[in-house]
């Protein structure tokens, strides 16, 4: 059976750690831009009255039209990692190895913007994307960058305070961080459905509908905190 | 549904993520939906050309109305081909007739429009729903996301640059020799041959984008049901279950050690091996039933000795020895002061800086005042001869004219009026006087007229003269400018009684005082 398909990119780092890098496709990113676009065009109003000192107000409005273009996603990724736009979607620039861009990949990505774009609204770079299986534009693939999901950070585990009882002998990792995500998530599934899953698991020791449930949520509480007696 | 053969991974996603997954699934399998798309399409499309008289604009419009005709049985492969069981190329047209049922129908009429298209398709076709359940499932399912309604904006702009860039493409791309495209024809003047052109490629931008479209909104759809349905814990749950199966069946067969050891291997760490024995119930007969607890407690010193649970090693090696941080370095080194040294400096620096700009100011400051002191005309009014009022030197009046006073100043004038000349005569006067004045200690300013002369000489001179001070600037005024020369003798009077408040000799008044030459004729 072939590997599941999935968006997360895996880059192993020299310590034997696999950084999943969870990368993001065009229509995110199409929307981020979109953004960024309606942020540029705001930021550019700002300086069009300056239009009223004739000669040298406009050399400052040239001036300013050149930075958007060129050096305002430059300057949002190298300091943060995103442009607002992206920051809006959740998303970030990093090099393809996860650590965070640099201005010369960052340089690169965007300067390369023109040949994506071509022939019209980035029809190359959309492509590209449809190809590559990482997404990546082809700035992108000059840069060494990836684009992915910037990870929130994450939420306190809430699991209920029932009494803990341990868990079957012999569970495999996947399936203990199984158990802990049903405690956690439980409460977001239908009711029938929540006794549906756990009697899956604790139907093996004849527990059968909400004792199923409450079953499954003191093997996590034993999971999580250990055994009452501090033994775990 | 088998979820133990899925080819996706499935996780808690968020929703734009179930997109990318989408595009992902759509790269994956882009080549038979391609092809699936196709062979419904194309004899659609073929159909509808003929249906619309061979109007460009009007099958285009056609075609891109029954999208939803292509899609289904796309999104019936997907189902399948997710599930494990990829469809052979042989199949295919059981997968069309299996995919377009008469569910299909509300797509094309009432529902065409539905921006949620893709998302709302797996309802349809694999859940097989209709009518007000189906009706409840999709407002389930299209709670809270906005997602759904993007995908199908962004696809449908998608579509068009793919169109766009084709177009440019041949445009910019086919040489200038050849006959080229007329872009404008094609894209407005649907009467015009060129239209179809434009027309055939905006079907194959459909093409290009349908399977991306149809895989993102299911991914979007087991995203969502995973969201809501926790197929992810089912999928987890279930191999847990069964591995247990399969380790209860293998158990009795097994050797208690070989148990234990998997035991203490997969269990959570734990410093007590009571905390490891499995409390249910077949296992706990075994284990109670075999082995008291001295011999268990030999198998685990055996099993731990084994290799696999780490071993110790004896290593040799040199390590350099500990350098005495107190012992002197070799070689010049910055002075440990140095930094001290150089704050020091740098405060010698800052205070005589501050020094300079202090000195500077009151500098400045001196400037100032002595500037608008000069520039302001202060008479002394209620203080009479105070000094420090003007500060016009006397020495300005030794200059008053080129040549030097004689010594007898009334012997001169007396001189200079019997040679006529009454305007030297009356200025040699009129700057005597003013000298005289100037040695009493009136300060007289610069610039300094001769009406403020007198004021001056009023506040400090005794009465007499300053009546006769008051008659010369009378007389020097009048002859200075408005030129009117007094006659001789009237000058004659003045210079006597200039001498008289000055107790001088007046001089042979009697011959040439009345009888003078230059008598008024």
């Amino acid at each position: 059976m072939p590997l599941p398909i999935d968006t997360v990119r895996l880059h192993e780092t020299p310590e034997g750690v696999d950084l999943a890098l969870r990368v993001a496709g065009p229509a995110p990113r199409a929307i981020a831009y979109l953004l960024d676009v309606v942020v540029r065009l705001a930021l550019l109003l700002v300086v069009l009255p300056l239009a009223a000192f004739s000669g040298f107000g406009t050399g400052l409005i040239l001036l300013a039209l050149f930075g958007l273009e060129w050096l305002y996603p430059v300057v949002f990724e190298v300091r943060s990692g995103a442009t607002p736009g992206k920051r809006i979607m959740g998303l970030m620039v990093v090099h393809d190895d996860g650590t965070p861009v640099r201005v010369a990949s960052s340089l690169i990505r965007n300067l390369l913007r023109t040949v994506d774009f071509l022939p019209i609204l980035y029809g190359v770079g959309l492509v590209s994307m449809l190809v590559d299986r990482d997404f990546r534009r082809l700035g992108d693939l000059a840069a060494g960058t990836l684009v992915v999901y910037a990870d929130a950070p994450p939420a306190k585990p809430t699991i209920s305070r029932v009494a803990p009882q341990p868990p079957p002998a012999g569970l495999p990792f996947e399936a203990q961080q199984a158990i802990l995500a049903f405690a956690e998530r439980g409460h977001a599934v239908s009711d029938a459905r929540r006794i549906e899953l756990a009697e899956i698991l604790a139907g093996g020791v004849g527990r059968q509908g909400e004792a199923a449930v409450a079953q499954v949520n003191a093997w996590a509480a034993w999971l999580a905190r250990g055994a009452p007696d501090g033994r775990g | 549904m088998r979820l133990d053969a899925i080819g996706a991974r499935l996780r808690p996603r968020r929703p734009w993520e179930g997109v990318d997954l989408g595009f992902a699934l759509g790269r994956e399998w882009f080549v038979s939906l391609w092809i699936l798309w196709w062979i419904t399409a194309l004899p659609v499309a073929l159909l509808l050309a003929v249906l619309t008289g061979g109007r460009p604009d009007l099958w285009l419009v056609a075609v891109w109305w029954c999208k939803p005709l292509f899609e289904a049985p796309l999104q019936f492969w997907a189902g399948r081909a997710l599930l494990g069981e990829r469809p052979e190329p042989a199949e295919r047209v059981g997968i069309i007739r299996g995919a377009l049922t008469r569910h299909i129908l509300p797509l094309l009429l009432w529902r065409r429009l539905g921006l949620r298209r893709s998302f709302l398709l797996p309802v349809t076709l694999l859940e097989g729903l209709s009518g007000a359940s189906a009706r409840r499932r999709r407002a389930v399912l299209s709670d809270g996301i906005g997602a759904p309604t993007w995908l199908t904006l962004i696809c449908y702009h998608f579509e068009a640059i793919l169109w766009g860039g084709v177009l440019l493409g041949l445009v910019f791309l086919v040489p200038e020799e050849l006959p080229r495209l007329d872009l404008t024809a094609a894209v407005t003047q649907s009467d015009s041959p060129v239209y179809w052109i434009s027309a055939v490629v905006y079907l194959l931008a459909f093409s290009v984008i349908a399977p991306f479209y149809v895989c993102a909104g299911f991914s979007l759809y087991l995203t969502r049901r995973t969201e809501l349905e926790a197929w992810d814990l089912e999928l987890a749950f279930r191999r847990a279950r069964d591995e247990q199966d399969a380790a209860t069946r293998g158990a009795t067969s097994l050797t208690v050690a070989g148990l234990l050891a998997v035991g203490l291997v997969l269990s959570l760490p734990s410093p007590s091996a009571e905390a490891f024995a499995p409390r249910d119930p077949p296992l706990a007969a075994v284990l109670d039933t075999v082995l008291d607890r001295g011999e268990a407690q030999v198998l685990i010193r055996e099993i731990l000795a084994d290799e696999d649970f780490g071993s110790t090693q004896e290593v040799t090696l040199w390590l350099p020895v500990e350098r005495d941080p107190a012992e002197p370095i070799d070689g010049w080194t910055w002075p440990s002061d140095f930094g001290a040294l150089a704050v020091r400096l740098a405060e010698i620096l800052k205070w005589s800086l501050l020094a300079l700009a202090f000195a500077g100011l009151v500098w400045l400051t001196l400037k100032v005042i002595q500037g608008v002191a000069r520039n302001r005309p202060r008479w002394p009014r209620s203080r009479p001869g105070s000094r420090d009022q003007g500060d016009g030197p006397p020495v300005l009046l030794e200059g008053l004219g080129a040549e030097p006073f004689p010594d007898d100043i009334p012997a001169s004038v007396r001189r200079l009026i019997d040679k006529d000349e009454h305007r030297a005569a009356l200025a040699l006067l009129y700057r005597a006087s003013l000298v005289e004045l100037a040695r009493q200690g009136v300060a007289i300013p610069r610039g300094a007229t001769e009406g403020d002369c007198l004021a001056l000489a009023a506040l400090t001179l005794a009465a007499p003269r300053v009546g006769v001070m008051a008659r010369l600037t009378q007389t020097w005024s009048r002859v200075a400018y408005a030129h009117r020369q007094p006659p001789g003798a009237e000058l004659m009077a003045l210079l006597d009684d200039w001498c008289r408040a000055r107790d001088l000799p007046t001089g042979p008044t009697g011959p040439t005082g009345p009888t003078g030459p230059t008598g008024p004729t």
